[in-house]
């Protein structure tokens, strides 16, 4: 296993302040909204998430530390002057506001406690869980949100593009990005799907890209729409379970690759070995501090063992978020990993109702998988 | 009333079925509705979607007192009006939806009540006109 140590910063490029005032602020009521709309371009670039809660002081997280909205709506350190306490009547206004006065429009959205806005802001909420037959159908009597904020930031992979293609046989590199939470893994998968499918020149000629978007985050889709810029031949699936999606994608739109956010489903994980067989290559993101930590979860650890990824990019917010540590150069496959494949494959779907017959199934894709390889 | 009655049908419609957001529900009603009703749809999408930040309920009520100055209703139309506004798009569909059955059902009363109140005026100015026109003959010879 070969390293390559680089250690680069994620750009924030300066956006102005157009944006903040036309996808957040007109969901905020006043005076939120006109507090914030004084925010300075400076602070603004480093805004990452607005919470608010019912009687507690409003936090802005700003370059990866906290600040509140003090009683005259002035930006304070934490614990320093009295802070703004949001009311009960201000967050049914701000949720009111965020839904478009439709909350039963968003059943869908609030039985997963997300909603997306246009622009492609995450509001994260949570309050009174409404239950059927054991499962979340909706929520009410909202309690908290969290507006995070979401934006493009074009050229953030720029220094990681030339490591994840095969030059000699001009593909890319299954590809995995793993990051601890905030420190900017779906940040760099947009970018890096953006550079691979609209190409680089005299490096890469693009491709097609299939992106499934579960979350709405890496494409930020309002109604299906892409808001920000994923590359000229990316087909989005947007709110669709990675599992499902990648084999909806490969069945429907003949993807070269296939780019998900944060793989560690049981499912998840057939579904990249399906990919693997198709020859579609797989860039993903998982959650994880390093290899090692990844390698000995139950799931992720197949794939990890396995060599699946022939390229794993470790990310941190040492140097603030999209802190690229390392990118390991992983060899590929070895001469027994048919068995290892096998053992792998049947450990993780060796539990459910179809164990007998995904076993078969699943054996013989491996071998071909390694077959693929020699 | 029998036009908001008809246009409130199509909402619910919307709602229900097409889990339409408000301001586009609005939009297409006040695309099939005719004036003056068309105008309520138009304003209270205007006063929703205008960046002031109103809430549905507030743009109701903005658009109810315009409207209210072109449409002859009475106060307990108006009334009735503001009441289904309260707490407007703030419900999941099936809440949503049994305001707008409470809605019908009163306005299916009022719209009742005036017409009972129009054929009693009706029989009244009959019978006027007719002893007028007795009173008159007599008067005559």
């Amino acid at each position: 296993m070969g390293n390559v140590n680089l250690t680069s910063k994620a750009t924030h490029h300066s956006e102005g302040k157009e944006w903040f005032s036309r996808d957040i602020l007109p969901y905020l009521p006043n005076p939120l909204r006109s507090w914030l709309n004084k925010l300075s371009e400076e602070r603004l670039t480093k805004l990452e998430e607005i919470r608010l809660r019912i009687n507690k002081p409003v936090l802005l997280q700003i370059g990866g530390g906290n600040v509140w909205l003090t009683e005259q709506g002035n930006l304070a350190t934490v614990g320093a002057g009295s802070p703004f306490i949001l009311s009960e009547e201000l967050m049914l206004k701000t949720v009111t506001l965020l839904s478009q006065s439709s909350l039963y429009a968003l059943e869908t959205e609030l039985s997963q406690g997300y909603l997306t806005l246009k622009g492609g802001h995450r509001i994260g909420l949570t309050g009174e869980a409404l239950l059927e037959q054991g499962h979340i159908i909706g929520m009410k009597n909202f309690a908290s949100i969290n507006i995070r904020l979401a934006r493009a930031l074009p050229g953030v992979a720029d220094s990681l593009v030339p490591h994840l293609i095969d030059q000699s046989h001009q593909r890319v590199y299954h590809t995995l990005i793993v990051s601890p939470p905030g420190a900017g893994k779906t940040t760099l998968l947009r970018d890096l799907v953006r550079q691979l499918s609209d190409g680089v020149p005299g490096l890469w000629p693009g491709a097609k890209i299939g992106l499934v978007d579960e979350r709405s985050e890496i494409a930020g889709c309002f109604r299906g729409i892409p808001q920000k810029d994923v590359g000229l031949q990316t087909d989005v699936l947007d709110g669709c379970p990675k599992a499902e999606g990648m084999m909806l994608l490969l069945r429907s739109m003949s993807p070269k690759i296939i780019a998900v956010d944060e793989l560690g489903r049981k499912e998840d994980i057939v579904s990249v070995w399906e990919m693997l067989n198709a020859g579609v290559t797989v860039v993903a993101t998982a959650h994880g501090y390093n290899l090692e930590e990844l390698a000995n979860r139950p799931i992720m650890g197949d794939l990890i063992k396995c060599n699946v990824f022939e390229r794993v990019v470790l990310l941190s917010r040492r140097l603030g978020p999209g802190t690229v540590e390392k990118i390991l150069n992983i060899s590929g496959y070895k001469k027994d990993e048919d068995h290892a494949i096998s053992r792998s494959l049947t450990h993780f779907v060796g539990h459910n109702g179809n164990w007998h017959s995904g076993r078969s199934t699943l054996r013989l894709q491996a071998k071909a998988i390694a077959e693929n390889k020699k | 009333m029998q036009k908001i009655r008809n246009d409130l049908t199509l909402l619910e419609m919307e709602i229900n079925y097409g889990a339409t957001p408000f301001p586009q529900a609005l939009e297409k009603l006040a695309h099939y509705s005719q004036w003056p009703v068309k105008t309520l749809w138009e304003e209270t999408k205007a006063f929703l979607c205008n960046g002031e930040g109103l809430m549905a309920e507030e743009a109701w009520n903005r658009a109810l007192q315009s409207f209210s100055r072109k449409a002859s209703l009475t106060v307990d139309d108006l009334s009735v009006l503001k009441d289904f506004g309260a707490g407007l798009g703030q419900a999941n569909r099936q809440e949503q939806l049994k305001k707008f059955k409470l809605l019908q059902e009163q306005l299916r009363s009022l719209q009742h009540q005036a017409e009972e109140t129009r054929t009693k005026k009706e029989r009244m100015w009959r019978t006027m006109g007719m002893l007028s026109g007795i009173a008159l003959i007599i008067l005559l010879y």
